[in-house]
C-alpha cells in the first residue's frame, strides 16, 4: 500500500491541503436529474460525480424472487468506462462492483420500509461517471437522495462517509491518493441516529482508531453529510421542478 | 436546527424528512406517509404539516380500496380482464361486473373494490374509455391535479374542451377531442408546480391566455 | 407486458392528432425539442460532453489507449465506439450486456464519424506495433426518444473538445497534452419518423413506438455520411429526398450546439 516517495502530509497539511478533519470541496446534492426514473440524485463529492436513479415499486421478475410479505431492493452499483484518469475501463459488472451493490442494497434494506409494498421490487441503479476514491459512501448518499426523490417510505435517512489512517495520521474522507497509498480506509454509513449500517475495513488500525474512526465517521455524517442531505431535499421544492442534470 | 421553510398553498409552512418527528393526527393521500413508535410519529417521507395533518410531497403509490384507477385492458382470463396500471400490482376487472366486452388496448376507469390475499386487485365500476391517451404523472401529484373539489380538473377540461379521468394510480387518461397538447402541457406544469402557492392562478393564466 | 399493444394503442390515438396537424407535446412536424449541449463535463476522460434533447440525455466520453494496430492498417490509429443504455435511463431498459438497441446505436454514430473522415487516424501513428486507440463511449442517462441525434450532439461535442494526450517512449503520460484533437469535420444528424403518411423529426419515445419506420440522416459539410433506416414500415423514394434535404436544413442550426 504505502508508496515510496509520496508525501501524503506535509506542514500538517493533506496532499490537497485540506486540514485532517475536512471533507472534501464541492460536495454537493442534487434531486430529480433524470426525468425518466421514478426518483434520482446526482452527487458530486471532490472529484466523484455519481448519479442515482430508482424504479418501482414494481411487479417482481423473475417472479420466484417475490417475497409475499415485502419488497425487495435490486441494486446495481457500476462505474462509467472513463471514470478513472489512468486506463480507459472495462464496460460491465466485475467482482467489486457486485461487492459494492450488495453491500449498498443491504444497508438500504434497514431504512427502508419495505413490508409497505409486499410482492413488489424497488430498483436501484447507481453509476460512477467520474470517480476520485469513496465511491461507496458516496454512491449510497446518492441512493438515498434518490429514494427520497421516488417518495419510497423510510425509517430515516442515512449518509455514508469514509476515514482512514495516512502517514500515521487519522484523517476523514479519503481523496484518491490517500485511498491508494494511505495505511487503512473505512467506509461507513450511519443513519441519522447513529446506527451502522455499513462498515468495511482494510489496512492496519489499533482498537482506539477503529473507536476513532466510528466516532468520527457518525459526527461527520450527522454534522455535514444529512445537512447537505436536508438542503438539497429543500432546494428541490423551493421552485419549479426542472429535471436536469448538471455535471 | 432551523427548518426550511416551504411556500405550499397560501401559507409557508416545515418540511419534515424521513426520521423527522411531527406532531399530527392525520395524514394525507397514504396513512404510510408516517409511522409510530413508542408514542411518537415519524415522517417516512418528504412534506409538510397543514392543521395538525402530514401531507406528503411525493409517495410511492399503493393501491387503497376505493381508489379510482385509469388502466388498459393487456389480457383476458375466463374470470375478467387483466388491466395494466403502472403499479406493481395485478388488476382484473370482472368479467361479470361488465355490461359489455372488453379488447385488448381498450384504456377503463374503474374503482378498487377490495384487494385479495396474494395482493390482486379487483376492480369494479368499471367504464370503457374512447379512444385517447394516458398521461403518466407522480400518483402523490394527483390530489393538485384533482384540486379542491374537483376545481382544478373541471377547469382545465372545461378551459380545453377536452374529456380527462385521473386515475390514483397516476393514469390520467384524456380524450382525443379538444386541445390536447395544450390539457397535457396544464397538467405537466400541475406536476412540476404542485408544492408551490398561487398554483390555480398560473393555470388559470396559462389556459386563458 | 404486451408492447405491442402500447404500440396500437399509441398509434391510433397519435394519428388522430395528426390529422388534425397537432403532436402530443405540441410541437410542429418539422421542430427538435430544447437542445443543449455541455462540453468538458468529465476530468478523467480526455474528451466529454453532456447532451440533451427534450427529456433524452446521452453522456460521451473520450479516452485513449496504447493499442496494436489491425494487421491490415499497421499505421492507422484505431476508433471505436461503444454504448452503454444506462437501467437508470428508462424501465424498459434491463442490466446486462448491450442488446441489439445499444449495438445499433453505437455502430451508426460510429459510422457516420468515420465516414466523415472526423478524426485523422493517420495522426495516431507511435511506432511500428503502436498506435493510439480513441475510445468514445456513449451512456444513455435518460431515453426520451430519438437516441441518435442526441448521441451524434454528444460525440461530436466531445470529439471537438478532446485533449491530445502526450506520448513518451511508447506510452501516454496521463494529465499531460500536447494540444487539442484535429478535428476535420463536424457531422451532425436528423431522425425522422413515418406515421402513416406523416413524417415527424426529432420523435418522442411514444412517437418511436408507434411509429411505421425511422430514418437518421447524418451529413457532413455538402455530404450524407451516414443513414440507418429502423422499423419494419417502408419509406418511398421522394420520402427519403425530402428528409435528406430537411437534415442539411437542420444542420445550420444543431452545428450552433458544437461551438
Amino acid at each position: 500500500m504505502k508508496k515510496e516517495g509520496i508525501e501524503l502530509i506535509k506542514d500538517g497539511k493533506r496532499i490537497d491541503g485540506r486540514d485532517f478533519e475536512d471533507i472534501r470541496k464541492p460536495f454537493r446534492i442534487k434531486l430529480g436529474v433524470l426525468k425518466n426514473a421514478n426518483g434520482s440524485a446526482y452527487v458530486e463529492w471532490g472529484k466523484n460525480k455519481i448519479v442515482a436513479g430508482v424504479f418501482g415499486p414494481k411487479e417482481v421478475l423473475p417472479r420466484h424472487l417475490e417475497n409475499p410479505h415485502k419488497a425487495i431492493i435490486k441494486c446495481q452499483y457500476s462505474m462509467s468506462t472513463f471514470s478513472s484518469l489512468e486506463e480507459h475501463g472495462r464496460a460491465g459488472p466485475n467482482r467489486r462492483s457486485i461487492e459494492l451493490s450488495k453491500v449498498i442494497r443491504e444497508a438500504l434494506e434497514n431504512i427502508v420500509l419495505l413490508e409497505h409494498y409486499p410482492r413488489t421490487m424497488i430498483e436501484v441503479f447507481i453509476t460512477v461517471l467520474q470517480a476520485e476514491g469513496g465511491t461507496r459512501v458516496a454512491s449510497f448518499t446518492a441512493a438515498v437522495a434518490a429514494l427520497i426523490d421516488a417518495g419510497i417510505p423510510m425509517r430515516t435517512i442515512a449518509g455514508g462517509i469514509a476515514v482512514g489512517k495516512v502517514d500515521g495520521q487519522m484523517v476523514v474522507d479519503l481523496g484518491k491518493e490517500e485511498d491508494n497509498y494511505g495505511e487503512a480506509d473505512v467506509p461507513m454509513v450511519f443513519t441519522k441516529e447513529g446506527d451502522i449500517l455499513l462498515l468495511q475495513m482494510d489496512g492496519m488500525l489499533t482498537k482506539e482508531e477503529v473507536e476513532f474512526a466510528l466516532t468520527k465517521g457518525y459526527e461527520k455524517v450527522k454534522n455535514v453529510i444529512l445537512p447537505e442531505l436536508r438542503r438539497a431535499v429543500e432546494e428541490k421544492y423551493a421552485g419549479e421542478i426542472v429535471k436536469k442534470l448538471e455535471l | 436546527m432551523e427548518r426550511f421553510k416551504l411556500n405550499y398553498w397560501k401559507e409557508v409552512y416545515d418540511m419534515y424528512l424521513p426520521g423527522d418527528e411531527v406532531d399530527v393526527k392525520t395524514v394525507k393521500i397514504d396513512r404510510i406517509a408516517v409511522r409510530r413508535e413508542k408514542g411518537k410519529t415519524y415522517a417516512t417521507v418528504v412534506g409538510v404539516v397543514e392543521n395538525q395533518s402530514f401531507i406528503p410531497l411525493e409517495i410511492a403509490y399503493r393501491p387503497k380500496v376505493n381508489d379510482s384507477i385509469v388502466g388498459f385492458v393487456v389480457g383476458r382470463k375466463s374470470v375478467g380482464y387483466f388491466v395494466e396500471t403502472g403499479t406493481a400490482y395485478t388488476m382484473i376487472a370482472l368479467a361479470r361486473e361488465l355490461q359489455t366486452e372488453l379488447r385488448i388496448g381498450d384504456m377503463i376507469f374503474a374503482k378498487i373494490a377490495r384487494i385479495e390475499e396474494d395482493g390482486t386487485v379487483i376492480l369494479s365500476n368499471i367504464r370503457k374509455l374512447r379512444r385517447g391517451k394516458i398521461l403518466e404523472i407522480p400518483s402523490s401529484k394527483v390530489p393538485r391535479v384533482i384540486g379542491k373539489e374537483a376545481s382544478m380538473i373541471n377547469l382545465i377540461k372545461k378551459k380545453t374542451n377536452t374529456v380527462i379521468y385521473v386515475g390514483a394510480n397516476g393514469y390520467v387518461y384524456i380524450g382525443s377531442q379538444g386541445s390536447v397538447s395544450k390539457a397535457i402541457e396544464a397538467l405537466n406544469m400541475i406536476v412540476r408546480r404542485s408544492h408551490l402557492s398561487g398554483l390555480t392562478d398560473t393555470i388559470t393564466e396559462f389556459l386563458e391566455g | 407486458m404486451g408492447v405491442d399493444v402500447i404500440r396500437n394503442l399509441k398509434r391510433s390515438y397519435l394519428l388522430d392528432l395528426l390529422n388534425r396537424n397537432e403532436r402530443i407535446d405540441g410541437r410542429d412536424f418539422h421542430s427538435f425539442r430544447e437542445i443543449e449541449v455541455v462540453p468538458n463535463v468529465i476530468e478523467t476522460a480526455e474528451g466529454s460532453a453532456l447532451a440533451r434533447i427534450g427529456e433524452t440525455q446521452v453522456l460521451a466520453g473520450i479516452k485513449f489507449e496504447v493499442v496494436e494496430p489491425f494487421p491490415s492498417d499497421p499505421d492507422l490509429g484505431v476508433f471505436i465506439t461503444n454504448a452503454e443504455f444506462l437501467p437508470l435511463a428508462s424501465s424498459m431498459f434491463e442490466p446486462g450486456p448491450p442488446d441489439e438497441n445499444s449495438i445499433e446505436f453505437a455502430r451508426v454514430v460510429d459510422r457516420g464519424l468515420r465516414s466523415a473522415e472526423v478524426v485523422d487516424l493517420n495522426s495516431f501513428f507511435i511506432e511500428d506495433g503502436k498506435v493510439l486507440g480513441l475510445f468514445l463511449d456513449l451512456y444513455v442517462l435518460d431515453y426520451g426518444g430519438n437516441l441518435f441525434d442526441t448521441g451524434y450532439l454528444a460525440a461530436m461535442s466531445a470529439l471537438l473538445n478532446t485533449k491530445f494526450p502526450k506520448i513518451e517512449d511508447g506510452k501516454i503520460i496521463r494529465g499531460e497534452y500536447t494540444g487539442n484533437l484535429d478535428i476535420k469535420r463536424v457531422v451532425t444528424s436528423t431522425t425522422f419518423v413515418k406515421v402513416d403518411r406523416y413524417i415527424l423529426i426529432d420523435p418522442l419515445l411514444s412517437e418511436e413506438l408507434a411509429a411505421d419506420s425511422r430514418l437518421t440522416v447524418a451529413v457532413s459539410d455538402e455530404f450524407v455520411v451516414a443513414m440507418q433506416k429502423g422499423g419494419s414500415g417502408g419509406f418511398k423514394k421522394s420520402d427519403v429526398l425530402k428528409m435528406v434535404d430537411i437534415a442539411f436544413d437542420k444542420r445550420k442550426d444543431l452545428i450552433k450546439y458544437l461551438r
